[in-house]
């Protein structure tokens, strides 16, 4: 396909491809905010829980008091596209679930322990109290999210692996082996961290209107650490990942497809990279450079997510799916789904804001 | 801000009940999709509305006993603060009291032969119907008589005794909502084995393996490629719901039949039992099958026959013309709508 994605495909098809990248879109932000924060707070862990006037102790409170809202908002946020996904690839993504099997189910109960540490990592005791217990549930909460961020990855990764599907079936395997998951999981998890800091620094903005300086300074230089910090390792890794990729898939990468969304990517590091630049030395985060930060973060999202389907899509005969998308699309519902889009974007902003007045009464 | 979260949350759950249940009913009475197959008109198909408000008063149900259980443990109440908190909570218990009505709504709009399987035809399933509604029927009493009439205080152990009651009314009653669909996923569309009715004359002419790009994982253990292709069979049509010689395993069920009983029984799968999908593979695909069942009630010995003349080949492909390509209820859907 030489045309800018989703220009070139059929109708339907255009339709579910760009349903999917969006919703996934938001199922990453939110993702990202787990995968990273649960990292962060089990480092956080190692030292014991410091007076609240340090830069750290507050970036962890905060994450603490969200975390398991954003563990649901994650999970939530992916079942849309979870939906989109079976509409369009099929075959593909059920062989890889049905291969990985038992492996690949595992991420519904550690998910739901993972859930719960994170309502642990709550709790004042626990903060304070013995180094062990704290270790175990920070880590362990941290293990729980990047266990599930391995499995989508091998997930991903086997669905367009046809050649090893019969093998892998007949020796039984439910482990799927490749070179690139590692690096493909180190661009996912080192990723993770912009985003963090954007999402977080805006709630440092809001909730730290009142502390004293010296500790909003030092909170925006360490979120604005955070986020340079993970957006190098994030460039990093995904050269690395580039590297190793079949050649098919490089040149699907860089192709037409997805050439343009690359370059806003590309963009979106850079203007990320400023803003914390700037955040860093005048030690002050801003609204115009969150303003900044956000918009330089889903462009780097987005390139990446359509760089991603557009390696997918070469990889696979998606043609002879076209028919079939077309068929979905005169079944009828999407009116009601994008009724429902919408009442559940208000209902969730409904609950931040209620949640939001009620933590700023609190530290009141 | 605590009771807007939680208005907010239950209403939000509920609705992950009202699609889910759109779509677990539209299995059983797919209804006018079966001509249009647009969503709406599955989506609100017959058993829709029963079974929505069934399931909207079991949650309403087991959330007043964990209540109960809850309250329990608050000690900071008095026991006469307890009880009066019990009693409210208990409060969410008295619609139980449509469950009844609901049920028979329900039995009513299903296709006559899934409610004939509840009503006596298949002893799992009555016995499964039975425990749901015995159970349902033991905490609507103690609900109505106990803690709604004479306010009565229940600790812990009771209420968590309810709970599990509750819980096992609740299995008893999705493994025959489950059961019921047989031989279908869907109704009249996909079988259980996930073969298509209108695939089935196909695979019997040109084999439901034949294509199979999956190996067997133990093709070894085989001393014939005829038990080979009797467990690909196996695997392809049989082992969504069976095992060969564990949990409805096929030794147990068919082990003891004569071989030409098995032959034939597996022919006319249909009508051996009507809630299996008919047999769709060709006559020597059935013959590797029979002798897979025969190997494995042998206790899998290292040699064995190939089976199966000409004339028995011919006798397999008469019967599966008899029995003809479609399940036993595959006609028109007898429901009261
Ligand atoms: C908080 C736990 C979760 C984490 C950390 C996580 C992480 C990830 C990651 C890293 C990917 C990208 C995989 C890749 O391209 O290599 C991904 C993709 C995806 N995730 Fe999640 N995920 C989580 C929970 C969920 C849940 C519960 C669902 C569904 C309800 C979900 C739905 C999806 C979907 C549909 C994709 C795209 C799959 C594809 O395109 O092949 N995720 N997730």
């Amino acid at each position: 396909m030489n045309t800018v994605f989703p220009i070139g495909f059929p109708a339907p098809t255009a339709l579910y491809l760009t349903l999917f990248v969006t919703t996934l879109l938001l199922h990453v932000v939110f993702m990202n905010y787990v995968l990273a924060g649960t990292a962060f707070l089990a480092l956080a862990g190692l030292v014991k829980r410091k007076p609240a006037d340090t830069g750290n102790a507050t970036i962890s409170s905060i994450l603490r008091d969200w975390m398991p809202f954003a563990v649901s908002a994650a999970i939530t946020m992916g079942v849309a596209p979870i939906l989109f996904v079976q509409i369009l690839y099929k075959e593909n993504f059920y062989t890889a679930n049905l291969l990985l099997f038992h492996r690949w189910m595992s991420i519904v109960p550690v998910l739901i322990v993972g859930f719960y540490l994170t309502y642990l990592l709550k709790s004042n005791k626990l903060a304070t109290g013995q180094f062990a217990l704290r270790i175990v549930v920070g880590f362990g909460a941290a293990a729980c999210f990047g266990f599930t961020a391995l499995s989508w990855t091998e997930n991903h990764l086997l669905s367009l692996d046809r050649a090893v599907w019969t093998d892998m079936y007949a020796k039984g395997d439910i482990f799927y082996r490749s070179r690139v998951i590692l690096p493909r999981l180190a661009m996912w998890f080192c990723g993770a961290f912009p985003t963090l800091a954007t999402l977080v620094a805006w709630q440092l903005f809001s909730t730290q209107k009142n502390a004293p300086e010296p500790q909003r300074q030092r909170s925006a230089r360490h979120i604005a650490l955070i986020a340079a910090i993970g957006l190098t390792a994030f460039v990093a890794s995904a050269i690395v990942y580039f590297w190793m990729m079949p050649p098919e898939s490089r040149h699907a990468a860089i192709g037409p497809m997805s050439k343009p969304y690359l370059f806003v990517a590309g963009c979106g590091v850079v203007i990320q990279l400023a803003a914390w630049h700037l955040v860093f030395h005048r030690r002050r985060l801003t609204c115009v450079l969150l303003q900044l930060a956000s918009f330089g973060a889903l462009g780097t999202i987005l390139g990446t997510l359509i760089a991603r389907e557009s390696i997918r899509i070469s990889a696979i005969d998606f043609e002879r799916l076209y028919s079939q998308h077309a068929d979905a699309a005169t079944k009828g519902g999407l009116l009601v789904f994008v009724a429902f889009a919408v009442v559940n974007a208000a209902a969730i902003a409904w609950c931040f804001r209620l949640v939001r007045r009620g933590r700023v009464r609190q530290l009141d | 801000m605590r009771i807007s979260l939680l208005v907010l949350y239950s209403i939000a759950a509920w609705f992950s009940l009202f699609w889910i249940n759109g779509i677990l009913t539209w299995q059983l009475t797919p209804g006018g999709w079966t001509d249009d197959h647009r969503v709406w008109s599955g989506f609100f198909n017959a058993s829709f509305w029963p079974s929505l408000v069934f399931r909207t008063i079991v949650a309403l149900t087991i959330a007043s006993l964990v209540a109960c259980i809850v309250i329990n443990t608050m000690h900071e109440f008095s026991r006469e603060q307890m009880r009066r908190l019990q009693n409210r909570a208990a409060m969410l218990l008295s619609p139980m009291l449509f469950m009844p009505a609901l049920g028979i709504w329900f039995l009513w709009v299903i296709p006559s032969d899934s409610r004939s399987w509840v009503l006596g035809g298949s002893a799992a399933m009555t016995m499964f119907m039975s425990i749901a509604v015995g159970a349902s029927m033991l905490i609507g009493g103690y609900a109505v008589a106990g803690l709604i009439r004479q306010r009565l205080y229940i600790n812990g152990a009771t209420a968590t005794l309810l709970t599990a009651l509750a819980f096992g009314a609740t299995a008893g009653g999705e493994f025959v909502r489950e059961g019921v669909r047989k031989p279908f996923t869907i109704r009249e569309h996909l079988y259980s084995n996930s073969i298509k009715p209108e695939e089935v004359q196909y695979l019997r002419k040109h084999g439901s393996v034949a294509s199979d790009p999956y190996p067997l994982k133990d093709a070894e253990k085989y001393p014939t490629d005829q038990l080979r292709l009797g467990a690909a069979v196996f695997r392809f049509q049989c082992s969504t719901c069976h095992t060969i010689g564990g949990v409805n395993g096929l030794t147990h069920l068919a082990g003891t039949w004569t071989t030409d009983q098995k032959r034939m029984n597996i022919s006319k799968l249909q009508h051996t039992k009507a809630f299996m999908p008919p047999f769709a593979g060709t006559p020597a695909e059935l013959e590797a099958l029979v002798q897979l069942i025969e190997w494995n009630h042998a206790g899998a010995p290292a040699d064995w026959r190939v089976g199966a003349d000409s004339k028995s080949l011919d006798e397999i492909e008469t019967w599966l013309a008899e029995a003809g390509p479609n399940a036993h209820s595959d006609k028109p859907m007898e429901t009261h709508k």
